[in-house]
């Protein structure tokens, strides 16, 4: 988080360098194909929707990356506004014997049980920057919008005393409201265009931040490669949204694709 | 900033998971699944064992697969040689192989049973092997008997399509037989298995019957609970048998 905030404060004061000369100049649509596997770690402890809920998604799970389907976006940059849409899904693995009791929606598995699992990790990212500043060759922006992400989590687990087996299921939709700055700006006549996001909620002790750095070159004026880098970072402490929840989780990768601008 | 104050209190209300969704299948236990574990061996080997006792019982017979001289308690010394042959066993696999008796005094009844050859083939695996000796003390005039390991005895499971799947069970027990002098009986107590791993502590929370001439027990259950090295909390599960099978609930 800190080279992050780092990142964009340099982004920041790249453009404050500049001459202040904004030029509205015509919009362009880009359309993206890219991928991205972040790691993924977090945990669930306490009670939900009236379900006990223990476990760790690494430690416990065992969870790791098993490949994504490309993702896609599309995006609208313009002299005064940009928008974005982008969706993006991850597949995780596991295939662990738990260490110590280990409750998923209410089922408990106890220390030997073996636990198979996969996870869906869905994102669906809708955005709207406001340029609030622009100079010649850059801008700062606000940004605001909604990010859905849906984990979709399957365990079988088998007891060791019994061999006994049950399938559970556990599914977790966290929306989450978009406010933040952002940062851009191209060199090259618009060849290579960088953008630095940051995203913050806060609410009683629980915080959810998004951050990220996107570099876009066109070697041709319609066609472009893309690089970015993408953290996530959930931190729910007990008592402070629920009286007996807890849930951090932590989504962090870097991501590569092909942009198509128009 | 109007518009972050609306939507944090929106976006952590999702956080606090409302709209969460989840689901628990149905347990399910497969005869492999249960016979490769812990509570499998526990509870099922054991019944296998005990198929040594019936015949030793006043007025008990051993199940029409068993072939033994009758009676199988005879003069002081002398060795009897009981043969499985096919026998069906609670785990739903076949007991093959023969037990050695040999009678200690015939008067009270002391009679110790070697298990040489033993063997239960479950398909799919594993395979159970019996290695030691059974002390059966009957007497008649109380209709009672005791049964109890000899030091040593040992029981293994093996899947053979499988390498390094053996595992050595060492077995002790304790039991207490009842019987009504017609061949029924039933056993109360509790017995152990174990390996370098786990501990098995079984007690017999409802006793298990033995009526004359069926294989298995036809009724009982049993605790099973497992100490397992490293791990701070015991598991316990209940075993209950019915005509012969054997069914487990946490």
């Amino acid at each position: 988080m800190r080279s992050m905030t780092l990142m964009v404060a340099l982004l920041v004061a790249s453009p404050a360098a500049l001459p202040m000369l904004a030029q509205d100049v015509p919009g362009k649509w880009s359309v993206d194909i890219h991928s991205c596997s972040p790691t993924l770690t977090g945990n669930y402890h306490g009670t939900q929707n009236g379900q006990a809920v223990n476990f760790d998604l690494v430690n416990d799970l065992g969870l790791a990356k098993n490949g994504s389907t490309p993702g896609a976006s599309l995006e609208y940059q313009g002299p005064r506004f940009g928008l974005e849409l982008s969706m993006d899904t991850q597949k995780y693995d596991g295939d662990h014997t738990v260490t110590e009791p280990v409750v998923i929606s209410g089922q408990k598995f106890n220390a030997q049980a073996r636990l198979v699992t996969d996870l869906k990790l869905t994102t669906t990212t809708f955005n709207w920057t406001i340029r609030a500043l622009k100079f010649t060759n850059a801008w700062v922006g606000i940004d605001l919008g909604v990010r859905s992400t849906q984990l979709d989590l399957n365990a079988v687990g088998t007891n060791y005393l019994a061999g006994q087996s049950v399938p559970v299921t556990f599914k977790s939709p966290l929306p989450m409201p978009q406010v933040g700055l952002s940062v851009g700006f191209h060199v090259l006549e618009e060849r290579l265009i960088v953008k630095g996001y940051y995203h913050y909620l806060g609410y009683k002790g629980a915080t959810y931040y998004h951050s990220g750095v996107d570099v876009r070159f066109f070697p041709l004026r319609w066609l472009g490669l893309r690089a970015f880098t993408d953290t996530e970072n959930w931190k729910i402490p007990n008592n402070s949204l629920a009286s007996d929840l807890q849930v951090g989780l932590n989504r962090s990768g870097t991501g590569f694709g092909v942009v198509f601008r128009f | 900033m109007h518009i972050r104050y609306t939507l944090v209190p929106l976006a952590l209300l999702a956080l606090a998971g409302c709209t969460t969704e989840s689901s628990i299948g149905t347990l399910s236990t497969s005869a492999a699944s249960l016979n490769a574990s812990p509570a499998g061996v526990a509870a099922m080997g054991f019944a296998d064992i005990m198929t040594a006792i019936p015949g030793l019982l006043p007025g008990g017979a051993y199940a029409s697969c068993v072939t033994a001289p009758t009676p199988t308690a005879t003069a002081t010394g002398t060795t009897q040689t009981i043969s499985l042959a096919g026998c069906p066993s609670t785990s739903g696999g076949t007991m093959m192989g023969t037990l050695k008796v040999t009678t200690q005094t015939s008067a009270p009844g002391a009679y110790v049973v070697n298990f040489g050859t033993l063997t239960d083939t479950n398909t799919p695996a594993p395979v159970w092997t019996y290695a030691g000796n059974l002390n059966a003390n009957v007497n008649v005039a109380k209709l009672t008997a005791t049964v109890a390991t000899q030091a040593g005895f040992q029981m293994t499971s093996t899947d053979p399509s499988k390498t390094n799947s053996t595992v050595t069970w060492t077995f002790i027990c304790n039991l207490t037989a009842t019987t009504d002098g017609a061949g029924n009986f039933n056993l109360t107590g509790s017995y152990s298995f174990s390996d370098t791993t786990d501990s098995v502590s079984v007690l017999i929370t409802t006793p298990l019957t033995w009526v004359k001439g069926k294989s298995g027990p036809q009724t009982g259950v049993l605790a099973v609970t497992d100490t397992i090295a490293g791990v701070a909390t015991p598991e316990t599960v209940n075993v209950t048998f019915t005509n012969g099978t054997a069914a487990v609930s946490s």
